[in-house]
């Protein structure tokens, strides 16, 4: 039996808090955001064709983790060169543990915030947590896009010619006017 | 360069992603401030930002006309192509392949397309975790192991996952409950031949 071809790729995965998990997939003309637990699958389309901007804004929780990594490595350090040898091992055990707070702040935490605007929906996507994603996402993305919107332009021209006016109740018709004497 | 706040609303601009006011004048691609709550932005716009979809309204019905089954108010322009009812200009929706559809025929229709399904649950998930994760507690898998054997064929036939539809989750998940179940069976069989 010939194998279904894959709608999908993978643009953006993010492990969410206890169990939960985040991603991004790139079908043919939308976006689909997945929000995973243990239990269930929930998605949310964004047609390529609807998407009206990205904006990216920066976060403080990477600065603030690397500022805290680095503050107590440099203090842990410090201390363990002047006290005595059995508190230093303590000491540099901690220091440890700063290594891997600063290498969280430089490798994975949040650096931006990454918003996807339409014209009914404002939808931020929480899956692009650092720049440099936030960049290959929407140099990815934005071929794509305005080719979308290219021929959606087109269509439109053609959709436009069929809107009406209101037109008003031709006289003679069921309602009643009051003609003043 | 400062993106200034919209004294006046304007419905096309994007909105700031911080304080949602609207960011007029700005280009296609750049760095800012938003005026109004100073955060700091790098965007990318597209041309839908400047695109008004044209507005459907519906023709005043007169005396005589087919009136929308939905607006009886409203001038009948379509026969919905699922359900047969006539409709208005702005209840006239598209459906596949060019068909003309009602509200409710184009909402029925969703629910039975596969690709269009909202949320789905993740039974293969549910089976793998339970079938493998209570092995670190083993004597708790006496209940979990049929429960995941349960779920995988329980789950097997219901719509998959749109992202990962294989069934590799299931047939790891049957192969160690059926394995876990056999294990308790010899257990259980043991004890009993040796009484």
């Amino acid at each position: 039996m010939a194998r279904k071809p894959k709608i999908y790729q993978k643009l953006v995965g993010r492990r969410g808090g206890a169990g939960t998990y985040f991603s991004l997939w790139l079908a043919s003309d939308h976006v689909l955001q997945v929000d995973a637990n243990m239990m269930t699958e929930s998605y949310q389309r964004v047609w390529l064709r609807d998407v009206q901007g990205f904006f990216v804004r920066p976060s403080r929780e990477a600065r603030w983790a690397t500022g805290i990594g680095l503050g107590l490595l440099a203090l842990f350090v410090g201390l363990a060169l002047v006290v005595g040898e059995a508190a230093a091992v303590v000491l540099r055990v901690f220091a440890g543990l700063s290594v891997i707070v600063l290498l969280y702040g430089l490798f994975f935490a949040r650096s931006c915030h990454f918003h996807v605007v339409t014209a009914v929906r404002r939808t931020e996507w929480i899956n692009v947590s650092r720049r440099r994603k936030a960049y290959k996402l929407i140099a990815r993305l934005e071929p794509l896009i305005r080719e979308a919107q290219r021929a959606e332009a087109d269509s439109f021209a053609t959709a436009a010619q069929r809107s009406t006016v209101d037109q008003p109740i031709a006289s003679g018709g069921t309602q009643e006017t009051s003609v003043a004497t | 360069m400062v993106v200034p706040a919209s004294a006046a609303f304007d419905p096309l601009a994007p909105p700031c992603p911080k304080c949602k006011v609207p960011l007029a004048g700005i280009g296609d691609k750049g760095e800012g401030v938003c005026g109004a709550c100073a955060t700091a932005l790098e965007f990318v716009l597209f041309p839908a930002r400047h695109r008004a979809k044209p507005v459907v309204k519906a023709v005043r019905s007169l005396d005589g006309d087919a009136t929308c089954f939905f607006h009886a108010q409203n001038q009948a322009v379509a026969a919905c192509d699922g359900c047969g009812r006539y409709v208005c200009a702005v209840c006239e929706l598209p459906g596949e392949d060019g068909r003309k559809l009602c509200p409710p025929c184009v909402s029925a229709g969703r629910k039975k397309v596969v690709g269009k399904i909202d949320e789905i649950v993740a039974y293969d998930v549910m089976a793998s975790t339970l079938a493998l994760l209570p092995l670190l507690a083993w004597p708790v898998t006496l209940i979990t192991a049929p429960v995941a054997l349960g779920l995988a064929i329980y789950g097997w036939k219901k719509p998959r996952s749109l992202v990962r539809p294989g069934s590799t989750r299931f047939i790891v998940a049957i192969v160690v409950s059926s394995l876990v179940i056999c294990g308790w069976a010899g257990v259980g069989i043991a004890i009993w031949l040796e009484k």
